[in-house]
C-alpha cells in the first residue's frame, strides 16, 4: 500500500490532518506521484460504478453468493468411506458441527443484510411537468426510473407538475406541484425508521406494508407523522396538516413534543398548546355552478333568508359574474354583477355590484329593478341588507384608495347617508340582528362599528397583530362579533385567524388558529354554536364555540398559487353549505342537524338524492357534511323550479 | 438542446443506474431513454454527439474519481458529474471550439468543485485548491485511454473476496464515513482504513500483473 493513497483515502474520509496533508502535497509534486495519483482516481471511479451496480442488484447476488460460500465450506468426510467406525463418526460429528457453524453464520450474515439501509431509499416512477432531483443546492430535471439515493430529494415546480416516488413497492409517494421533500440524514434517523422531509408543498402517501418492522416517518414544519400500520395513507401538506386518510398513524407535535394517536378520517389540530385529533371530511360535491376563466379577487356567496335561492359572484371580465338560483336545482340565473351579492331579509332583492353601482334585481324572475349609482368612481366591494330590508349598506374602495361607506334606502333609490369610513377599502359589512349596529371591516386593519340610529362611528377595534380584515359576522344573539382576518397579500403563505370580538366588553376574547392561510369567509350556524370559515388554504373548517376548538376541516375546492379566497354561506334551516372558490366552481354540500360531527368510522359522505327535491333536515345529534346531488337535467328558473317531482 | 433546427435532441445522461450508462433524448414528439451497458457504441442522433458521449462515456471513470475525491460526498459529486455533461452539452449548442473534451470536463468540474466548497465554508468542511490544482495536474499529465486499466480492474473486483467487496460496497455505494463504517461491523477506524488500504493495492497489483501478461 503505498503512502500516497493512503494520504488520499484520508482525504476522501476527512480524517486527514494538517500535517498528513503537507505529506499529501508534497508527494503530488513529484511526476510519480502525480501518475499515482491518476491510477488511484481511475480506482475509485471504478469502485464508484462498480459498487452502484452491485447495490442496485445486490438483493439478486445475495443468494447465489451464500450458496457458494456454503458449498465451498462444507466438509468432505462424508466421502471417506474407508475410515475406521470411530474415527467416521468423529468425521461425522465434525462436519455436522461445521454445517450447523456454517448454517448459523449464513443466518446471521443473513440478518445483518437485513439490518442494513437499502442502498438506494426510492425510486422515481412518475414524473409530469417539471420535476428535479435536488441535492444541496444541485437541481437536475427528474425521470422516471431515477434512483434517489441518501441526501437527494425531489423537487416538482409549477402548480400542475407531479411526481411519484416507490419506496422498495411498499411506499408510494405523491408529490403534489410545488413541493419539496428531502431525505433525513443517517442521524436524524437514528431509531432505523426510513424518514423523509417535507419542506413544503403537499404529498399523499400510501404506505401498504411496513418493510422489515421500520416504520416509515414523514417530518413536516408541524411534526413528525409515523404511518404505525399496514395499508395506512397519508395527505401532507402546509394548507392541511397532516391528514390520515386511511389507516392508522401517530404524531409527534414539533413545538410541544405531544404525542398523538390518529385514525383513518382524522387529521391534527393545534389550538395553542393543545394538540388533538379532529375530523376530516373528505370527498367531493357536486358543482352548483361554475365561472369562466378570469380575473378574480373577490368571491361571494349568500343563501337567502328563506333558504329557497343561492347567489354567488365573483369578478369576471367581460361576463356576468352574478350566478342566482335555487340551492338544488342546476343551471342557475346568470346575472350582470361582480364581486359581491346580497339578498334582501324578505329575500324579495338580491343586490350585487358592478364596479361604481349596486345592481338591483328582483330573484322571483332575475328581473333587474334598479341601478343603484354610487358616489365618485370607486369599486363597490361589499355589500349588506339591514335587518329590517329598509337600507342597503355600500361598502366601497380597494386596498390603495379610501374606504366609502354609504347607506341606501332600498324603497326610495336614494343615498341616505354616506361616510369616508376607513384609510383603504372597506372589505366586508355586517349588521346586528337588531340592526343597531353596522361593523365595516377593511384593508387598513381596522374594524369600526357604527351606531345606525346617530349614524356616528361608536367603536375601532384596532387589529393585533395588524392583519387585514377580510369578513365579517354577527353571532345570531349579536353578542359576538366574527372577524376573519389574513396577510394583505392573499398569495403569501401565511397563516389568518378569526378573532371573536364581544359586543358588550368591547373585547376580543378568543382568537381562533388553525387556517394556513388567509381567512376569507365566516357563517354562523343558526345555534351560534359553530361557526364555519373559508380560506385561501382552500379548506373549510368548523369551530365548536363552546369549547374553542376546531373540529372537523373539509376540503372541496382545488388550491394553487393565486388562490385567494374561498366562501362560504349556511342556509338558514342548516342543511345546505355553500361554498364559492377561486376555482370557479360554487359547491353545494348537505349538512346533516346537530353541531356536532359523526363520531369516526361512520360514513360521513354520499350522495344525497337528485332533482329539485325540496330540502329536509336530517334527524340527529351529528353534524356532518354530505355532498349534494343535483339535475344537470333540469334548467331551473327560480320560483318556477321545485314545482313537481 | 442540439440540433440542427429540424432534429433537435436534448441529451440527459444518467450516473450509473444499476451499472448501465443511460442517455436520454428528450426531443419531439417523443422521449426515448437508452440504457447501454458499459463499454457499447452509443449512437446518438449527430456524429459529433456520438463523438462527444463516447469520449464523455469512456473517460466517465476518471472525471466521477476525481470529482469525488475532492468533494467527499456521493449525491453531491453525482450532481456535478450531470452539470458537467451538460455544460458540455450547453458550449456544443454554443459552437465552442473544445480541443480537449476530457480537460476541458475536468477544468469545468474543478470550478464546480470550487464553488462547491465556497457554498459549503459556512460548515467549516475542508477545502485545499492547491490539493485541487495538483490532482488536476495529474490527470492532464496522463494518457487519455484507461480503457485497459478499467477492463483489468473489473476484471479484479470479480476475483475479490466477499467481505472485501462488502466493504467497498459501503463505502462506494452508501458512501458511509469510516466511523459509521466501524460502528456496524463493530470494527476499529483503524483497522478499517488498513483493511480498504489493502483492498485497493491489491486491486492495483492485480491490475499492474493483468496488464504485464498481456504485453
Amino acid at each position: 500500500m503505498s503512502r500516497l493513497d493512503e494520504l488520499l483515502l484520508l482525504w476522501e474520509d476527512r480524517s486527514i490532518t494538517e500535517q498528513e496533508l503537507m505529506e499529501l502535497k508534497q508527494l503530488l509534486a513529484s511526476p510519480a506521484g502525480r501518475a499515482q495519483a491518476a491510477a488511484s482516481l481511475l480506482l475509485t471511479g471504478v469502485l464508484l460504478e462498480w459498487a452502484r451496480a452491485q447495490g442496485a442488484a445486490g438483493s439478486v447476488m445475495a443468494g447465489p453468493e451464500r450458496a457458494e460460500t456454503a458449498s465451498v465450506s462444507l466438509p468432505s468426510p462424508f466421502s471417506r468411506a474407508a475410515l475406521p467406525s470411530k474415527r467416521r463418526r468423529i468425521a461425522y460429528l465434525t462436519g455436522l458441527a461445521a454445517v450447523l457453524l456454517v448454517a448459523l453464520g449464513g443466518i446471521l450474515w443473513y440478518h445483518s443484510q437485513l439490518a442494513e439501509p437499502d442502498p438506494g431509499w426510492g425510486h422515481i416512477v412518475q414524473v409530469q411537468g417539471e420535476a428535479f432531483v435536488v441535492s444541496k443546492e444541485q437541481r437536475l430535471p427528474a425521470h422516471a426510473g431515477q434512483k434517489l439515493v441518501r441526501g437527494q430529494g425531489v423537487a416538482t415546480q409549477g402548480a400542475d407538475s407531479e411526481a411519484v416516488i416507490h419506496i422498495a413497492d411498499a411506499i408510494r409517494i405523491n408529490l403534489g406541484g410545488g413541493t419539496t421533500l428531502v431525505t433525513a440524514t443517517e442521524a436524524d434517523e437514528a431509531n432505523g425508521r426510513p424518514t423523509i422531509i417535507l419542506e413544503q408543498g403537499e404529498l399523499a402517501i400510501e404506505v401498504s406494508q411496513i418493510i422489515r418492522r421500520k416504520k416509515f416517518a414523514v417530518q413536516t414544519p408541524l411534526g413528525v407523522v409515523v404511518a404505525e400500520a399496514d395499508q395506512t395513507a397519508l395527505h401532507v401538506s402546509e394548507a392541511l396538516g397532516v391528514v390520515v386518510v386511511l389507516g392508522e398513524a401517530s404524531f409527534t407535535h414539533a413545538a410541544t413534543g405531544k404525542t398523538l394517536r390518529l385514525k383513518g378520517g382524522e387529521y391534527v389540530a393545534v389550538a395553542g398548546d393543545e394538540v388533538y385529533a379532529a375530523r376530516f371530511f373528505a370527498g367531493d360535491a357536486k358543482v352548483w355552478s361554475t365561472f369562466p376563466p378570469g380575473f378574480t379577487d373577490a368571491v361571494s356567496v349568500a343563501f337567502s333568508p328563506d333558504g329557497n335561492l343561492l347567489a354567488a359572484a365573483t369578478h369576471v371580465r367581460g361576463g356576468p359574474g352574478v350566478r342566482l338560483g335555487p340551492p338544488d336545482c342546476a343551471v342557475p340565473l346568470e346575472l350582470s354583477g361582480d364581486r359581491c351579492v346580497a339578498i334582501s331579509p324578505d329575500s324579495q332583492l338580491l343586490a350585487a355590484g358592478e364596479w361604481g353601482k349596486v345592481l338591483l334585481y328582483e330573484t322571483a324572475t332575475g328581473k333587474l329593478l334598479r341601478v343603484l349609482e354610487t358616489r365618485g368612481q370607486r369599486r363597490v366591494s361589499c355589500l349588506a341588507f339591514s335587518p329590517d330590508g329598509q337600507a342597503l349598506a355600500v361598502g366601497k374602495g380597494t386596498r390603495e384608495l379610501g374606504g366609502e361607506l354609504e347607506m341606501w334606502d332600498v324603497k326610495t333609490g336614494g343615498l341616505a347617508w354616506t361616510v369616508h369610513a376607513h384609510v383603504s377599502g372597506v372589505t366586508s359589512l355586517a349588521f346586528t340582528p337588531d340592526g343597531k349596529l353596522l361593523a365595516s371591516g377593511s384593508w387598513d386593519k381596522s374594524v369600526a362599528i357604527w351606531d345606525m340610529e346617530t349614524r356616528t362611528e361608536k367603536t375601532r377595534i384596532l387589529m393585533v397583530p395588524a392583519l387585514v380584515v377580510r369578513s365579517l359576522v354577527f353571532a345570531p344573539d349579536g353578542q359576538t362579533l366574527a372577524i376573519a382576518t389574513g396577510p394583505v397579500d392573499p398569495r403569501i403563505r401565511q397563516p389568518g385567524d378569526i378573532r371573536l370580538w364581544d359586543v358588550a366588553s368591547q373585547a376580543i376574547h378568543t382568537t381562533l388558529r388553525g387556517h394556513q392561510r388567509a381567512v376569507t369567509s365566516l357563517a354562523y350556524s343558526t345555534d351560534g354554536q359553530t361557526l364555519v370559515s373559508g380560506s385561501a388554504d382552500a379548506t373549510v373548517r368548523f369551530w365548536d364555540l363552546s369549547s374553542g376548538r376546531e373540529y372537523g376541516m373539509l376540503r372541496g375546492h382545488r388550491a394553487a398559487i393565486g388562490f385567494e379566497g374561498l366562501a362560504v354561506a349556511l342556509s338558514p334551516d342548516g342543511v345546505w353549505l355553500a361554498t364559492a372558490s377561486f376555482d370557479r366552481t360554487v359547491k353545494l354540500w348537505k349538512v346533516a342537524g346537530g353541531r356536532k360531527i359523526r363520531p369516526p368510522g361512520r360514513e360521513l359522505f354520499s350522495a344525497s338524492a337528485g332533482g329539485c327535491r325540496p330540502a329536509t333536515s336530517e334527524a340527529g345529534n351529528s353534524y356532518s357534511v354530505v355532498s349534494a346531488e343535483l339535475d344537470r337535467e333540469k334548467t331551473c328558473y327560480l320560483s318556477a323550479c321545485c314545482g313537481t317531482e | 438542446m442540439i440540433g440542427n433546427g429540424k432534429e433537435q435532441v436534448h441529451l440527459h445522461i444518467c450516473t450509473f443506474p444499476a451499472g448501465l450508462v443511460c442517455i436520454r433524448e428528450v426531443g419531439m414528439p417523443a422521449t426515448t431513454v437508452t440504457f447501454f451497458p458499459p463499454g457499447e457504441q452509443y449512437f446518438m442522433k449527430s456524429d459529433l454527439l456520438k463523438a462527444l458521449s463516447t469520449r464523455f462515456v469512456a473517460e466517465r471513470h476518471t472525471l466521477m474519481g476525481f470529482i469525488y475525491t475532492m468533494v467527499r460526498d456521493l449525491a453531491a459529486s453525482e450532481d456535478i458529474f450531470q452539470e458537467v455533461w451538460i455544460r458540455l452539452q450547453e458550449a456544443i449548442e454554443r459552437g465552442q471550439a473544445i480541443d480537449d473534451p476530457a480537460r476541458w470536463c475536468r477544468a469545468v468540474a474543478k470550478n464546480l468543485i470550487l464553488h462547491y466548497w465556497r457554498e459549503k465554508r459556512v460548515s467549516k468542511i475542508v477545502a485545499d485548491t492547491e490539493l485541487l490544482h495538483l490532482v488536476e495536474q495529474a490527470l492532464n499529465e496522463q494518457p487519455e485511454d484507461w480503457s485497459d486499466q478499467r477492463q483489468a480492474l473489473l476484471e479484479c473486483i470479480d476475483q475479490l473476496p466477499d467481505r472485501s467487496r462488502q466493504l467497498l460496497r459501503m463505502k462506494y455505494d452508501e458512501g458511509l464515513s469510516f466511523a459509521t463504517m466501524a460502528e456496524r461491523l463493530g470494527r476499529s477506524v483503524g483497522g478499517l482504513k488498513m483493511a480498504l488500504c489493502r483492498v485497493r493495492l491489491a486491486l492495483q497489483e492485480c491490475v499492474n500483473r493483468k496488464l504485464r501478461s498481456a504485453e
